[in-house]
């Protein structure tokens, strides 16, 4: 099953025809992503890989039909545009991979948001892949593979060194999400948690968070109601080292004042009852031994 | 980026938000020092070091000086001072001001709520969060998407302050001033603490605290005049390289900010200390892995290095020959810890076989940790 997308989640593209938006749609088609349409304004009526490129959102729902979920990835500039476009048209998953967006404009986009019923994922995210199904975003193929654990995370790279280590370890993904680096983000950990509860092929969860914000802090109790529904949680916090008031590449992982500081996550997230783990290597350990308690108690 | 008190209230004469009229002194330039002799000062004055670090005030940093004696010697204290590393390289020469009252006022985004919110209290000149916690009824908070009606300030205030309602119709009217500035602007934050009343009855900022969005083109005209950042910071800049100098002797170089913040944890781990933080990003050139390599070290506390690469997009090969680029261009002696994982790490490691003739200490490992335990014992 997974969360979010499936299989059969028809998916267009926005920014289709740019670099990024291009050769990312190679990647996702050939994972098997139902793409039905592109757009990129004024490229209406050519086609990119045999995919029909449209003008604007409203005129592929149009010809088209029923539109799911779309993978955002024009350029920060043009980007909260192209989300309120795809919020006005009640897309309901919204993956935005555009890193540089400002907080200015993703104010005016969490105004449309709040009185929609859409779910964004990111901004500056890897996006959403639901293992042997479908793939929302630029999370490498060959590190997918179908399985038991749900993975949210607000880093791309550990979380791709993750998915792969949960496939050569046999364990496989259910859904792997990607929430994004920036502060000023749509789906949290606390939402992508209570939507693994409530899978039931997951049946263990990964969540890898970073300094910066206190998502993590705010994420506790639904740790907590996964742990008590017998799916443990491993959480691995990047940031440890890292200096008071220095943005570390992503735009929201800073350290500011008192807020932010990755001893507070680790302290909730462990009174949570979640496993913190040191080094990436672990994980699919953990999860073995945690998973063959939960057998034994059942 | 954080502003100096001085381009904040630059601003704030921009947008005629009333602030202190002050000089700005630069070390670098000494005509201007010199002539500070002849300048025309009617005291007291308030000498402010201007640095971007908070706390300058507990450290030294502000002065006021009385007569021309106490200038001059305060002056060239504030010359010598270094606050957090930092040193301080301008002074800006304020007006003093008899004060009847300190006000807070603030925009700030705040990330959980994906708002902003708009904070006033009546106790300002001490530090925000510490009014929070001891008297939070002394704090107003407005929280709004994107826009605000003059109505929803003015209630705000009244919430925490009735007394003068001239004062009232004055810090309004700085408060939708501010708001216009936080937005035009692209702030983050937008801080006057204190806001005074002066014994005259006028309400003005005394002191300024700006962030502006670095994802915004605003931040491009104030990134010549920052000083508060190293040689290195700036030409990352320039090339467009996410880099942080850090104060340890191990460079970590890796691909995607949260596995390059985990390599730095690692090296801690086992008791190493990070020289710098640097990204080369998603799908990294060889062109842009060689240039991460020189420029990290150009820092010359730097020991060992560490490379950390999962390929993803990213492709071991065009690390590799970027590390292999790098190295043929300069001879750099020092040791080299290398992991590489991911897509084409079989090529990648092939290509790496080269390095062994250029640099005669490169060591491969097979994942993050043993690299954190390697580059370490290198330094011993």
């Amino acid at each position: 099953m997974g969360i979010l997308v499936d299989k059969n989640t028809r998916v267009i593209v926005q920014g289709i025809t740019g670099k990024e938006g291009s050769f990312h749609t190679k990647q996702m088609l050939e994972y098997g992503t139902n793409i039905v349409a592109g757009v990129t304004p004024y490229k209406g009526g050519q086609e990119f890989l045999g995919i029909p490129v449209y003008n604007t959102v409203s005129e592929v729902i149009r010809e088209k039909g029923r539109v799911d979920a779309t993978v955002i990835f024009v350029p920060p500039k043009l980007a909260s545009n192209s989300i309120i476009e795809a919020i006005l048209n009640d897309i309901k998953i919204i993956v935005v991979i555009t890193e540089g967006i400002t907080q200015h404009d993703m104010l005016k986009v969490h105004y449309y948001l709040k009185r929609s019923n859409s779910i964004m994922i990111g901004p500056n995210c890897p996006g959403v892949a639901t293992a042997g199904q479908t793939k929302l975003g630029i999370i490498p193929n060959n590190v997918l593979s179908p399985g038991i654990v749900g993975l949210v995370s607000r880093s791309g790279t550990i979380s791709y060194e993750i998915l792969k280590l949960l496939k050569d370890h046999n364990l496989g993904q259910t859904t792997a999400i990607g929430l994004g680096g920036d502060p000023l983000i749509g789906l949290r950990f606390k939402q992508a948690l209570e939507m693994f509860l409530n899978d039931e092929e997951t049946k263990a969860v990964v969540m890898v968070g970073e300094i910066g914000g206190s998502d993590e802090e705010d994420a506790a109790l639904s740790v907590k109601k996964l742990i008590e529904n017998n799916k443990p949680v491993v959480c691995f916090i990047a940031g440890k080292n890292s200096p008071e008031g220095k943005r570390m590449g992503h735009a929201g992982a800073i350290i500011m004042g008192k807020s932010g500081k990755p001893e507070y996550k680790i302290n909730a997230l462990k009174q949570a009852g979640a496993i913190i783990t040191d080094t990436i290597q672990e994980i699919p350990i953990i999860l073995k031994k945690e998973l063959s308690k939960v057998k034994l108690e059942n | 980026m954080n502003l100096y008190e001085y381009q904040g209230k630059k601003l704030f004469e921009k947008y005629q938000i009333p602030t202190t009229k002050g000089i700005l002194i630069d070390k670098n330039l000494e005509n201007d020092y010199i002539s500070l002799n002849e300048l025309n000062i009617n005291f007291p004055v308030v000498l402010k070091s201007q640095v971007k670090v908070g706390g300058r005030g507990k450290a030294g940093g502000i002065k006021v000086a009385n007569n021309k004696d106490e200038f001059m010697k305060y002056i060239k204290q504030l010359f010598n001072l270094t606050i957090k590393g930092v040193k301080v390289n301008k002074i800006l020469i304020d007006e003093y001001v008899p004060i009847e009252k300190e006000f807070y006022l603030s925009f700030i985004i705040d990330r959980s709520k994906n708002q902003v919110v708009f904070i006033f209290s009546p106790l300002g000149g001490i530090d925000i969060e510490e009014v929070a916690e001891k008297q939070p009824d002394k704090i107003s908070k407005l929280f709004f998407d994107y826009e605000l009606f003059d109505f929803q300030i003015r209630d705000a205030i009244l919430k925490v302050y009735n007394e003068k309602i001239d004062v009232v119709k004055q810090i309004e009217n700085i408060a939708l001033k501010l708001f216009n500035l936080f937005k035009e602007n692209d702030c983050i934050l937008a801080e006057i603490n204190p806001l005074v009343l002066t014994k005259d009855g006028r309400v003005f900022a005394l002191d300024s605290k700006i962030i502006i969005d670095d994802n915004s083109e605003v931040v491009d005209q104030y990134e010549e005049e920052d000083e508060d950042i190293s040689v290195i910071e700036r030409e990352a800049k320039v090339r467009n390289l996410a880099y942080v100098e850090l104060d340890g002797d191990i460079g970590i170089i890796g691909n995607g900010a949260g596995l390059v913040m985990t390599t730095m944890d690692l090296v801690g781990l086992y008791n190493g200390k990070p020289a710098n933080f640097l990204d080369v990003g998603g799908g990294a050139k060889a062109e842009k892995v060689k240039e991460s390599i020189h420029l990290v070290l150009k820092n010359p506390k730097i020991k060992a290095l560490f490379i950390n690469i999962f390929g993803g997009i990213t492709r071991c090969d065009e690390v590799a020959k970027g590390i292999i680029q790098a190295f043929q261009e300069q001879s750099y002696s020092i040791p080299v810890v290398i992991r590489l994982e991911g897509t084409n790490k079989q090529e990648g490691k092939a290509i790496l076989e080269q390095l062994k003739e250029l640099n005669k200490e490169v060591f491969f490992v097979e994942n993050a940790e043993e690299g954190a335990q390697k580059v370490v014992s290198l330094i011993k």
